[in-house]
């Protein structure tokens, strides 16, 4: 069955099964409700729990994520309550393990304007649902995310020592808690480039500045203290790292994006173990967070999960050389103030730009001013990136410049040796 | 958000074509809110929510219609289930007889952590029929299942609706009792030496 390797797969189900079964057709969206069970129970997610497969609003959702067991067992969904999905995710279940059977792997589903896409990791089988004009390789990249997130809570050596033994476990008792960070992170994949690009987004600060905070930073340099990350929200300020060990872009976005989805972290000192799976998704790091100013959070990663008080210790020595030299206040105030725009290159008629370098895996962009000040608006120009960033890579036919015109804008790309450059010029 | 426990549990019910398995659940499940998913692929997706104590537990029954194209699904279908059904007609002596072979396909398929005492749960169904329909006597059947381990044994009616929902009822405590097992399991990995294993590729210099 090579057609289930390569490309796409087509569905084989007749249009009655297409009609009657599942919730594809646009037409259709809302399935007769007898085919979903109606609940008397209350959904027990906060965000959208009370959703399910019978109900509009889940029908109209652009993109679905779901987690589940290669038994069938739920483990996450996105929108509604993951256990109300499991009739859903048993059929799933039952046509990825069809053609596992085969020795075969079953990448994606296209039928009418839904695109189902599949990420098979061993016990964990990740689908995405969308009817978005995302490429399919964006999504099996966001669904990669997906799966490292899950990994930051459950690491990939506990994950294999379950499910060797026991192929029933309800991943759920593991999870549970934590959906706030997966919903968060899935938020983020479509509205923030840093996940495409697979670099990490930059603060534009200047040099001098930059550089004292990378100074002050240095008094954390201990053979406890593995990284120590200054960031704001999902943004990079300074990093310091030992010479051997890299810290990969994944693995800071999995970082970043765990730290910014509770808003807890922002008082007090917090200690929490976490797994980084790019650098090792066997075990955990503990990670000490701290916001030392409203904007500015402090992480220091540990090997060894006896270190609170020391890295408690390193944090207010940072803060109290970032106090004494005015670095701290004025970093804030930066950040306070509005990013850049578009109108700071002095490029005429340039609306909107990217700028990723290849050497430090970073990149940093202009501010979405007009007309993408709409969330929507910016999504519709960052499904055109998404769609002039997958052609660059192209590793089958490597593209070096793109263009692409619309109506009202012109999408340029630009890949050089050294560097890569994008851009929105209109 | 809520704090109550969520379960979910598999539940695999086989046997002989026309033994009224999918009436068996139709009658558990639809009779109050329900939903059926057929597929195409030779099985139903059935779906319950029960609260057993304090916890509430989501009931994933996996229907198996007609046998030979399911088969298929092999490995897959078995994999992870915390409780399987064995049904048989009390007016059909051979739906009685291949409980046997039922019982022992599942556990070579699902391969359970502990065969010897997987919970299973066997069902005589269409006890409304007349008495001198009846081929399979109940103490024919209530000692074959002691002799596999003292498996739980109901005669239902799915038409009448006679010990379908006790039956359910214990299918559900026999596999949560199972499945509680797993909370048992506690875990936390050693700690990462980095000494060991941290030179790679740069592949990110910031």
């Amino acid at each position: 069955m090579s057609i289930f390797s390569k490309g796409h797969f087509v569905t084989p189900f007749n249009n009655q099964y297409v009609n009657k079964r599942t919730f594809i057709p646009r037409d259709e969206r809302c399935p007769p409700t007898n085919l979903f069970q109606p609940s008397i129970l209350p959904g027990t997610r906060n965000n959208f729990g009370h959703e399910d497969p019978s109900s509009s609003t889940w029908c109209r959702r652009p993109k679905h994520f779901f987690v589940l067991s290669n038994a069938g067992k739920p483990i996450y969904s996105r929108y509604g309550d993951e256990s109300r999905m499991s009739s859903l995710l048993g059929v799933l279940q039952a046509i990825l393990s069809l053609v596992s059977d085969d020795n075969d792997t079953l990448q994606s589903i296209v039928t009418g304007h839904h695109k189902f896409v599949f990420l098979l990791k061993g016990p964990l089988y990740l689908v995405a649902v969308a009817q978005t004009d995302e490429p399919e390789r964006q999504l099996q990249c966001q669904l990669g995310y997906v799966y490292d997130q899950i990994l930051s809570i459950v690491s990939l050596g506990q994950i294999r020592r379950i499910f060797e033994s026991r192929h029933n476990f309800d991943l759920r008792k593991l999870i549970t808690g934590t959906e706030g960070m997966l919903d968060h992170l899935i938020d983020h994949l479509s509205n923030n480039f840093s996940f495409a690009l697979g670099s990490v987004e930059s603060v534009r600060l200047p040099v001098p500045l930059r550089q004292r905070l990378g100074i002050a930073l240095k008094l954390a340099k201990s053979t406890n203290v593995l990284y120590a990350v200054l960031a704001t929200g999902m943004k990079l300020i300074t990093l310091l790292r030992p010479k051997t060990v890299t810290l990969y872009a994944s693995d800071l976005h999995i970082l970043l994006s765990t730290v910014d989805s509770f808003s807890s972290f922002k008082i007090g000192e917090h200690w929490i173990p976490i797994c980084l799976p790019k650098f090792n998704a066997e075990g955990f790091l503990h990670v000490y967070i701290c916001y030392i100013t409203s904007h500015t959070c402090l992480l220091l990663l540990s090997t060894d999960k006896n270190r609170f008080a020391e890295m408690s210790e390193i944090k207010t020595n940072v803060v109290d050389k970032l106090t004494r030299t005015g670095d701290l206040q004025k970093l804030d105030q930066l950040l306070d103030e509005s990013p850049y725009t578009s109108a700071d290159t002095g490029i005429p008629a340039l609306r909107q730009f990217y700028y990723r370098s290849h050497k430090y895996t970073q990149h940093t962009g202009s501010y979405f001013g007009e007309p993408y000040v709409k969330l929507q608006e910016q999504q519709s120009l960052l499904e055109k990136y998404h769609l002039a960033w997958s052609c660059l890579r192209d590793k089958n036919q490597p593209i070096r410049i793109y263009h692409q015109t619309t109506a009202t804008e012109a999408i340029i790309g630009w890949w050089k040796k050294v560097d890569h450059t994008r851009g929105a010029i209109y | 958000m809520s704090t109550r426990k969520k379960v979910l549990l598999k539940v695999i019910i086989l046997g002989d074509s026309g033994v009224g398995k999918t009436s068996l659940m139709n009658q558990y499940v639809n009779k109050r809110f329900s939903n059926q998913y057929k597929a195409t692929i030779g099985a139903d997706f059935l779906t319950k929510e029960l609260v057993i104590d304090d916890k509430l537990v989501t009931i994933q029954i996996w229907d198996t219609a007609g046998q030979e194209r399911f088969q298929s699904l092999g490995v897959a279908f078995y994999r992870g289930a915390d409780c399987c059904v064995l049904c048989y007609d009390v007016n059909n002596a051979r739906s009685f007889e291949t409980l046997d072979s039922w019982r022992d396909e599942f556990l070579v398929q699902a391969s359970p952590r502990d065969p010897e005492n997987f919970p299973f749960v066997v069902l005589g169904n269409k006890i409304d029929l007349e008495d001198s329909k009846r081929m399979v006597s109940q103490r024919r059947a209530m000692n074959w299942c002691q002799s596999k381990g003292n498996i739980p044994y109901f005669e239902t009616s799915a038409k009448e609706g006679i010990k379908v929902d006790a039956a359910f009822e214990t299918i559900a405590q026999n596999a949560l009792k199972k499945e509680a097992e797993n909370d048992l399991y506690s875990d936390f990995p050693e700690p990462i030496r980095i000494d060991q294993d941290t030179t790679r590729d740069p592949g990110c210099a910031c």
